[in-house]
C-alpha cells in the first residue's frame, strides 16, 4: 500500500477504465495479494514490461544511438547485403 | 501509424526521429533484426564500439524498444498478405513483410533513400501503401 502511496506521488499517472473478466480480476488480487500491492500496481507493472517502460531514458545512450545511428544503418545494409531474406533489391 | 526502416527506427528509439505526422512509429521484425544484428556486431568495428560509449545498454535497448518510442509489429498479424506479396512481386522476406504490415495495418511507410529498392514505389503504389522518403 505505501509503495503504491509513494509511486504515485512521484509518478503522474491518470485514472482510467477498463474491463476485466472475473477470471482477469481474480489473477490480478491473487498476485497484489501475494505481492503485498494493489490491483492498480500490478496492472502498472505488467504494462510497463509488456511496453518495455519499466526504466527511465537514458539521455547519454540517447545522444549516442542518435549520433552512429546514419553509421549503425550502413552497417546493417552491409551485414544483409548477401542475405536473399533481408537485403535491399 | 508509420512504418520506418532500420535507419529512422534507430532515431525514434534515440528520440531524435523528427515528427513525421503520421502517429505511432513502428517497423517491422526484419528492420528490427537488421538494427540488433548491426548493434551486437558493432563491438567488431572499433569506429563503432568507440562511438557506442556502452555497447552493452545500446543493444538492451534496441533489443526491448520502450513501445512509446517505437513497436515492433508481430509478422504473424499480417503473414497472409505478406506470403500474397511474395507470390505476386516475388518479394523478398524484408519486402514482402514491410507491404503485407502495411496493408494490413492501413500505416504508412518511410524508409530513408538509402534502404529504398528499385522497385520499391511501384509496388508500394500497386498495394496502395502511402510510401515516401525521409531525408535525414
Amino acid at each position: 500500500m505505501w509503495r503504491c502511496m509513494w509511486r504515485c506521488m512521484l509518478t503522474v499517472v491518470r485514472r482510467t477504465n477498463i474491463y476485466l473478466t472475473d477470471a482477469e480480476q481474480a489473477g490480478l488480487d491473487a498476485r497484489a495479494a501475494a505481492e503485498g500491492s494493489t490491483r492498480s500496481e500490478v496492472v502498472r507493472a505488467i504494462v510497463d514490461r509488456e511496453l518495455n517502460l519499466g526504466s527511465d531514458a537514458d539521455a547519454d545512450l540517447d545522444d549516442a544511438l542518435g549520433e552512429v545511428a546514419a553509421a549503425l544503418a550502413a552497417h546493417a545494409r552491409l551485414l544483409s547485403a548477401d542475405d536473399v531474406d533481408l537485403h535491399i533489391s | 501509424m508509420v512504418i520506418v526502416d532500420d535507419h529512422l527506427a534507430l532515431l525514434a528509439l534515440a528520440g531524435r526521429l523528427p515528427e513525421l505526422g503520421l502517429g505511432p512509429v513502428a517497423t517491422t521484425y526484419c528492420f528490427h533484426y537488421r538494427i540488433a544484428r548491426a548493434v551486437s556486431d558493432s563491438r567488431r568495428s572499433g569506429t563503432l564500439s568507440r562511438r557506442l560509449a556502452d555497447p552493452k545498454a545500446a543493444l538492451e535497448r534496441v533489443m526491448r524498444p520502450p513501445a512509446d518510442r517505437l513497436v515492433v509489429l508481430d509478422p504473424r498479424q499480417s503473414l497472409h498478405r505478406a506470403v500474397a506479396v511474395a507470390d505476386t512481386e516475388r518479394a523478398n522476406l524484408l519486402l514482402a513483410e514491410l507491404v503485407g504490415a502495411a496493408v494490413h495495418h492501413g500505416a504508412a511507410v518511410r524508409v530513408t533513400p538509402e534502404n529504398t529498392g528499385r522497385g520499391w514505389p511501384q509496388i508500394m503504389a500497386g498495394a496502395g501503401v502511402d510510401f515516401g522518403n525521409v531525408m535525414i
